[in-house]
């Protein structure tokens, strides 16, 4: 079978064998392993290259059920790297042809590898999501009064002014949130929104964010977002976590110095 | 129109024509919400006269009523009226002027 090297991430502390061995990587390949690359490692697996050719991922990727099984084997192997200390993910597939291949790269992009494993040191990622109340469209022509196209305009521009004026309050408080809460992070990142069909509830995304926060201020941060969901839940306006993650969001490799100009002052 | 696309392509008639309209209501229904926006703002700018705003209203408000009883035939909620445009977010997003 050919085989290419399949790399999840990229760390000083490499995992010893026995937790690479009851890790199972991506379906058919080989074992996880580990590779040096100078004072850095990688914890890799051989894919059997007929899977992960360009186009075979390709096709496997715009597969959802194929995409969520090839994302929770990256998150393990991911899991796995950095299960004795610090590991910068790479992305998903990142695929060499062969094991001296994927070394080299590795050893090319020393430097801000090793910039990322500081900045990401003792640190994790918290995502925050905002959700604000359900926009149930009250239809214009429910509304009181006569029933003759003055009054219709007349009550549509009254909606149309309380549904802005809603959605604008709304905004403004996931973004206080968002304020707020970048003072206890090192970093803060915004991803789009996701869209109701995605989240599967009817109420819109307001803010879908990720925090990069030191594990000596986790206690403060979920504190933080506590006290503030307490606050905006009068009005509707639901806030929610999850974590401690891998700080997927802030291992942009190419990213690391432009990110290192924006980390926010604590 | 947010049933999760599939893999293959659905070619059971029924779901093929309510799908399509589904699709139509959605562009009929950007319309509407296009027309009713612009009467509305020049509702409210007061450059409207009386009979005008009757007119205009009257016949928004026929519009609006028809749509409910398209919707109900074809077994779906305003709120199926939309089109996901992926980066640029949903056709319907209604964003204000």
């Amino acid at each position: 079978m050919t085989t290419v090297t399949c790399v999840f991430a990229v760390t000083d502390t490499p995992p010893p064998d026995e937790v690479l061995a009851v890790t199972p990587g991506h379906d058919g390949g080989g074992p996880l392993r580990v590779l040096a690359a100078g004072p850095l490692h990688l914890v890799v697996q051989d894919a059997p290259a007929a899977d992960f050719g360009e186009e075979a991922l390709a096709e496997r990727l715009n597969r959802p059920d194929e995409l969520e099984r090839c994302a929770r084997a990256h998150h393990r192997g991911v899991e796995t790297a950095a299960s004795a200390g610090t590991a910068v993910p790479l992305p998903m597939a990142t695929l060499y042809l062969d094991d001296d291949n994927a070394v080299r790269a590795v050893a090319a992009r020393e430097a801000s590898l090793r910039a990322l494993l500081d900045r990401l040191r003792d640190r994790t990622e918290w995502a925050v999501k905002v959700h604000g109340p359900a926009t149930a469209r009250a239809g214009v022509a429910a509304g009181e009064g006569a029933a003759d196209g003055r009054s219709y305009l007349r009550r549509a521009s009254a909606l149309r002014r309380t549904e802005r004026e809603a959605r604008e309050s709304t905004l403004a408080q996931a973004h206080a949130v968002d304020r707020e809460l970048r003072r206890y992070a090192v970093a803060a990142t915004r991803h789009r929104p996701q869209s109701e069909q995605l989240t599967g509830t009817s109420v819109p995304q307001l803010l879908n964010a990720a925090y990069l926060v030191d594990d000596g201020r986790r206690t403060e941060f979920v504190r933080a977002v506590g006290e503030l969901a307490r606050d905006v839940g009068r009005s509707a306006v639901e806030v929610t976590m999850s974590g401690p993650w891998i700080p997927y969001s802030f291992a942009q490799l190419d990213e690391v110095e432009r990110a290192a100009r924006q980390e926010v002052p604590a | 129109m947010t049933a999760p696309r599939a893999h293959a392509v659905d070619l059971d008639p029924e779901r093929v024509t309510n799908d399509l309209a589904a699709l139509v209501l959605t562009v009929v229904e950007l319309l509407r919400q296009l027309m009713e926006r612009q009467a509305v703002r020049r509702f409210d700018e007061g450059t409207l006269s009386a009979e005008q705003e009757d007119r205009l209203g009257t016949a928004l408000m026929l519009l609006d009523e028809r749509m409910d009883e398209l919707c109900a035939q074809h077994g779906l909620q305003r709120s199926d009226l939309n089109l996901d445009l992926g980066p640029l977010g949903p056709l319907l997003a209604d964003p204000g002027p």
